[in-house]
């Protein structure tokens, strides 16, 4: 946004803000030794740096800081309706980091939250007392990405890896890792775990290239797609949300034939299953998320909003969701099909 | 524009000589000057944090607070750790109350090339005996200290965001409380050009933040308010129509003519609001099928 050259912009994550309650954890031992030459400043709460008013996070985010802290109160929420539980009865979510490094304008997190800045939580031994405590009761199915994108920072947390070690312990625990993330080496890395399921958001590359900024090419995740299938893991494919754009059956069909060409018609019938859902969000965070993006037609688009939430009218939702099922049939059985529902 | 805040006459001296600004005549209780193209205000606060809020309460209150407004207060301050010299200018990063426990972080999104430092703010004149009360075990003390800045964070906040307030700080003593205004004009002398150059890089950045005027109703105010009036529109009325008319713009749906065809068929002016609900529904439906 801002471009004169007089105007120099502090690196992302040049300024690293450290709860003191936070300081002498492991994790953030860790994490700051990844980022040796930026400046540790000692806070009291994260909240007074991301709940501060009158933030402009689209400026953030071009100069973001990172924030280590520590989460308190209830760690693990039931799953939104928004959301695909996947036939799942114990459909939980956890929140281990708050943004992204990637931007995509029609992120709601940018409509949830008042701040640009990243916020990661470095006490995940409190998140997995509170998870083994519900197994005890019910087997559970946690996403832990809706949040942020670990995978994308999983060189400096080691979040992913860490549920896949807790998996191994609990045969009750299913995890969905959602990501964007080129992340070949992690899949790579990881012995394939039943209880772990690598879901990849997928969006024809004219969406990519218009919407979802810093993030991998639709070719790149395809590629990690194959890695992961190759590897033995449980691989999810995410066309959601799907997006209105100007001939959209082109630009989605050309989609598909790119995950053909990569993954091959065999590929796709391995994939654990796959996520249909347009475009839909919390009426309360369409607002600000519009104010942070006044360029984005994909954004301003003139949504219904029913029961709290905006979305495509009936029709355009039916027509997009219905014609990428039809798409993908001669690939998957019914069963891998996940469209959601109200 | 920039509102420049200093808390004494001898802390803003060298800055006013260096800036060439003008006294403004006193009209409250505080003193002003300003630059030629009075895009620059300085104010002194006086001594203290509460004297600082009211002072830019004061100030901010009684102007209009753009989105490209930033505020800029500079001064000297007592050094805590021993790591911060005399005569050193710094850049705050995060700022405590003593007495509050509150923090204040402004956000750091320019660089300014400059070393920074954290600070407390505190109602007396430093005590290291007292600061040193409060920070114990692994907590960590302040680098800095001084009385203002915590109260103009406070009451800067209620009308800027973070990204708009900047902190300045040059050492002037170790808390052993020997300064003399001679003494803090000659510490502000050689750090006045560095602050100078920082202030254009953070007038530039103030351009940058300075939010794009209103496309789609920039240029046709008469025009519009008279579709508005035509639809018999609300508040809410007019905000929905202002969101239609941007994405129209955005995907070049021809939206005019939905306004024209109306007044053709004497469909506008609508007998009220109902009727103008329901035409705004129309263009709506319309402008959700465009393109499928």
């Amino acid at each position: 946004m801002c471009q004169d050259d007089a105007v120099q912009m502090f690196p992302p994550f040049s300024h690293i803000y450290v709860e003191r309650q936070a300081m002498e954890s492991p994790q953030t031992a860790r994490i700051l030794e990844h980022f040796p030459s930026g400046t540790v400043v000692p806070v009291r709460h994260y909240k007074d740096l991301f709940n501060r008013g009158r933030q402009r996070p689209e400026l953030q985010r071009q100069s973001p800081s990172l924030v280590l802290a520590r989460k308190t109160g209830t760690l693990l929420y039931p799953g939104a309706p928004v959301c695909q539980s996947f036939g799942n009865e114990h459909f939980y979510y956890t929140s281990l980091a708050m943004n992204c490094l990637f931007d995509c304008d029609y992120c709601f997190l940018k409509g949830m939250y008042p701040s640009g800045h990243m916020v990661v939580f470095v006490n995940l031994e409190d998140y997995v007392r509170e998870l083994e405590t519900l197994l005890a009761e019910h087997p559970v199915y946690l996403c832990v990405s809706y949040d942020t994108d670990l995978c994308a920072i999983e060189s400096w947390t080691g979040y992913v890896e860490a549920f896949h070690a807790l998996i191994r312990n609990h045969p009750g625990l299913t995890v969905e890792v959602r990501t964007k993330a080129a992340c070949t080496g992690l899949l790579r890395r990881l012995e394939p775990e039943p209880g772990m399921i690598f879901a990849f958001t997928l969006s024809p590359q004219v969406v990519i290239d218009a919407c979802e900024h810093r993030t991998p090419s639709l070719r790149q995740r395809l590629e990690t797609v194959r890695t992961g299938l190759q590897a033995g893991h449980r691989i999810r494919l995410c066309f959601d949300p799907m997006l209105l754009i100007p001939d959209w059956e082109t630009a989605y069909a050309e989609m598909l034939d790119c995950i053909l060409e990569i993954l091959g018609p065999d590929g796709l019938r391995r994939v654990q299953d796959v996520s249909i859902g347009s475009f839909r969000i919390a009426a309360g965070y369409l607002k600000p998320l519009r104010h942070q993006a006044p360029e984005s037609a994909v954004i301003q688009y003139p949504f219904c909003v029913e029961n709290g939430y905006a979305q495509y009218p009936d029709a355009v939702r039916e027509g997009m969701e219905t014609r990428m099922m039809s798409m993908l049939a001669p690939y998957l059985v019914p069963e891998q099909i996940f469209r959601w529902k109200e | 524009m920039i509102y420049l805040f200093a808390a004494m006459h001898c802390e803003a001296e060298p800055l006013i000589r260096a800036m060439s600004l003008k006294a403004v005549p006193q009209q409250g209780p505080f003193h002003q000057w300003t630059s030629e193209k009075q895009d620059v205000l300085l104010t002194l606060t006086g001594i203290g944090s509460y004297s600082a809020a009211a002072c830019v309460g004061a100030v901010l209150g009684s102007g209009r607070v753009d989105s490209g407004d930033i505020l800029v207060s500079f001064g000297t301050c007592g050094s805590i750790r021993k790591d911060c010299r005399t005569g050193e200018i710094y850049r705050i990063h995060s700022i405590e109350d003593l007495v509050s426990r509150r923090c204040y972080v402004p956000d750091l999104l320019v660089d300014c090339g400059m070393k920074e430092a954290s600070l407390l703010t505190g109602g007396q004149i430093l005590d290291h005996q007292r600061t040193s009360v409060w920070y114990t075990g692994a907590c960590e003390l302040p680098q800095l200290y001084d009385m203002e800045s915590a109260g103009i964070c406070q009451a800067a906040s209620l009308w800027m965001g973070p990204h708009q307030l900047h902190f300045f700080r040059v050492v002037s003593d170790t808390g052993d409380g020997n300064i003399t205004p001679e003494g803090v004009c000659s510490l502000m002398n050689p750090c006045t050009p560095q602050l100078v150059r920082v202030l254009r890089k953070l007038q530039a950045f103030s351009d940058c933040m300075e939010r794009e005027p209103d496309e789609v109703t920039a240029g046709m105010d008469a025009g519009w308010n008279v579709w508005m009036d035509g639809l018999r529109a609300t508040a809410a009325m007019r905000q929905q129509a202002k969101a239609l008319a941007h994405y129209a713009m955005l995907v070049g749906y021809p939206w005019e003519e939905h306004m024209e065809r109306w007044q053709r068929e004497q469909r506008i002016p609508c007998r009220n609001k109902q009727e103008g609900v329901r035409l705004l529904d129309e263009l709506r439906e319309a402008m959700q099928k465009y393109g499928l």
